[in-house]
């Protein structure tokens, strides 16, 4: 089993052609119900479920812009990669 | 009173007590008392008081948030290096009183004429003040000069330690003598020390002994022995490559010839002198005149060339008025127009970016970690490590080759060329990389010594934006008359090699990975063009605008 890791970082430099590619990898990942993000073969599988709070932010500072979106959501127990296992479903214990 | 007069005043303290504790040294080893014993130790405590407290001091003001000059910081690096070596001639001058207990009869070392070693050490000690004060690196160089009087004392008296040894004398008193005679021959070695830092505060730039006997060395050869005090130094080029440069001025009677003095690795300097004697006959007078050549027999040798006066471009970049900086970026592309013009030689060649790039991977990554950071990936969207891509640009570019070659000057960045004083004429110097290849290796190397500039203003930024642009339009005319339909490709090759080398020698984090990134992005265009002609190939040349 691929091992996992709770931490993705990556920066590089794009235009606005080659942007499209990263937003289209999250689009996809969105749609599939699962993001995967790698380094060195250890994964990171985000599931959205329920509700996806979402922040979009853009702000001028002289020529400097800044364009950032946010999704923050609570997944019930670490995802794994597996796709096929059983779906638990559990009650809700209040807090 | 501000900490750097503070600082001043400790540091005065520091030498005039240090003296202090010489001169008692001397003074007990002619008579000695328990009463000059104890002057001597409390003398080492307050020594070493002070020794902290200027240490506390200095960096203190180097960590100061507002930052200060250049200058001012090698200023303070100095200092603090001539007090630790005060302070250990203090020690030193603790541990003589200390011999003599070993003596059996301690006026036996009155013979032996410690009275000029003590002499030397004084004298050069009576110096630092003024020399750090005023920045004099002659009197620097009398400082250093007393750890070579030092040297020859001690043999003397080391060799009639051995005679009188060999002729049956009292072996515990010599060995005592040889002890305090080491001492004083160790005071010499931080008094050198001493004197190199107070030249690296004049010069800018560390620079040993040797260079500077090398320097006289030559000079004598021409027929003038001058003596030390006549050469001068007058400023440093410092450059990245090994290599350490000087600038001397000779001062004759009829006129001042201002001379380069460099020393350094004898095969890099030997490609020199030959690659600028090859450049002389292209274009007379574009590089400096060689004055004297001289192999030191240890793998290192010596130039002493013309001393070109004017500015760097370097310095035109920054400072220059618009029209002045037009006129020497003007003559910098006629000068390369017509080099390339007149020592082209038809058939393909390749400069190799992509191995000179592999060539400094792991240099760069030893200096950022950071960069290095493997295969990613975010769903299907391979994101290659930087050795992978390499990889794969180095595929799409397979047979990429320049349809000629030129000679190059090998290192064009903005501190390879002088802007003369006059304003009619550039120079090129430090050639040793010179060679006959693909003139983009030229062309790259010198727009990123612009891109590179720690320029972030953003006024002056536009200069360096505009300079950069200004010279690739020249630079793509040339290609486009000559033919060179290749070029873009190869350009943008050799901007990413160049930006990438340069993350070495850049300390700002954000400025390096700001190369970085720049260099990955141009890499990852040549990639994505792979199977097309590259003929078709535009370099992004806005990754050139910061």
């Amino acid at each position: 089993m691929t091992e996992q890791m709770g931490r993705f970082k990556h920066q590089s430099m794009q235009d606005s052609q080659s942007i499209v590619r990263y937003l289209t990898a999250l689009k996809d990942g969105f749609e599939n119900g699962a993001l995967v993000f790698s380094t060195n073969g250890k994964r990171l599988v985000l599931k959205p479920q329920g509700l996806v709070n979402l922040e979009v932010e853009a702000k001028r500072k002289g020529e400097g812009i800044k364009l950032s979106l946010k999704f923050r959501w609570t997944e019930e127990e670490p995802a794994t990669e597996e796709g096929g296992q059983p779906l638990l479903i559990e009650t809700y214990k209040s807090k | 009173m501000s900490t750097l007069d503070e600082l001043r005043e400790n540091f005065r303290f520091m030498v005039s007590a240090v003296v202090s504790q010489v001169e008692q040294t001397l003074k007990f080893l002619q008579a000695p008392s328990h009463r000059g014993m104890d002057k001597i130790t409390s003398g080492d405590d307050y020594i070493d008081t002070l020794k902290s407290l200027i240490e506390e001091k200095t960096f203190q003001l180097l960590m100061t948030p507002q930052g200060m000059s250049k200058q001012q910081a090698a200023l303070l690096r100095s200092m603090n290096t001539i007090t630790s070596n005060l302070e250990r001639m203090a020690d030193f001058a603790v541990n003589i009183p200390r011999q003599m207990n070993h003596l059996s009869e301690p006026s036996f070392v009155t013979s032996f004429g410690f009275e000029k070693l003590f002499k030397e050490v004084l004298s050069g000690l009576s110096h630092i003040v003024r020399a750090v004060e005023r920045r004099d690196a002659g009197l620097a160089f009398r400082i250093c000069q007393c750890e070579f009087n030092l040297d020859s004392l001690h043999q003397e008296c080391f060799a009639t330690v051995l005679k009188d040894l060999r002729a049956g004398g009292e072996p515990g008193d010599l060995v005592t003598v040889l002890f305090i005679s080491n001492y004083l021959e160790r005071m010499g070695d931080s008094l050198l020390n001493i004197g190199e830092a107070i030249l690296f505060s004049v010069v800018g730039e560390k620079m040993k002994i040797h260079q500077y006997r090398a320097l006289t060395d030559g000079l004598g050869s021409q027929g003038e022995k001058p003596p030390i005090s006549q050469v001068e130094f007058e400023s440093i080029w410092g450059t990245r490559s090994g290599c350490r440069i000087g600038v001397t001025r000779k001062q004759s009677e009829d006129a001042a010839r201002p001379v380069l003095f460099k020393h350094g690795n004898l095969a890099k300097l030997t490609s020199e002198k030959e690659n600028t004697e090859l450049w002389d006959q292209i274009i007379p007078g574009l590089p400096p005149k060689i004055w004297e050549f001289q192999p030191d027999g240890e793998g290192n040798g010596s130039v002493l060339m013309e001393y070109l006066t004017g500015c760097t471009l370097q310095d035109m970049v920054l400072n220059a008025q618009e029209e002045e900086l037009g006129n020497a970026l003007f003559l910098l592309e006629e000068t390369l127009g017509q080099a390339w013009t007149v020592t082209r030689r038809e058939g393909e060649i390749t400069a190799d970016f992509l191995g000179q790039l592999k060539r400094r991977q792991e240099a760069v990554f030893r200096m950022h970690p950071e960069f290095d950071t493997g295969q990613l990936g975010i769903g299907d969207l391979p994101l290659h490590s930087f050795g992978s891509l390499l990889g794969m640009v180095e595929k799409a570019t397979e047979g990429l080759r320049a349809p000629f070659s030129v000679l190059i000057h090998g290192d064009l960045n903005l501190n390879n060329i002088i802007y003369s004083g006059d304003g009619e004429r550039i120079h090129f110097i430090d050639l040793h990389r010179s060679k006959y290849t693909d003139y983009v290796q030229d062309i790259s190397v010198f727009v990123v010594s612009n891109f590179r500039l720690p320029v972030f203003q953003r006024e002056l930024r536009s200069r360096v934006d505009a300079s950069i642009e200004a010279f690739l339009r020249f630079a793509g005319k040339f290609a486009r008359v000559t033919g060179d339909d290749t070029f873009e490709a190869r350009l943008t090759m050799g901007l990413a090699r160049s930006l990438f080398s340069s993350t070495r020698f850049e300390m700002n984090r954000r400025f390096s990975r700001e190369m970085f990134l720049r260099s990955v992005y141009l890499l990852e265009k040549l990639k994505d063009h792979q199977g097309r002609p590259w003929s078709e190939f535009r370099c992004p040349v806005k990754a050139l605008v910061y």
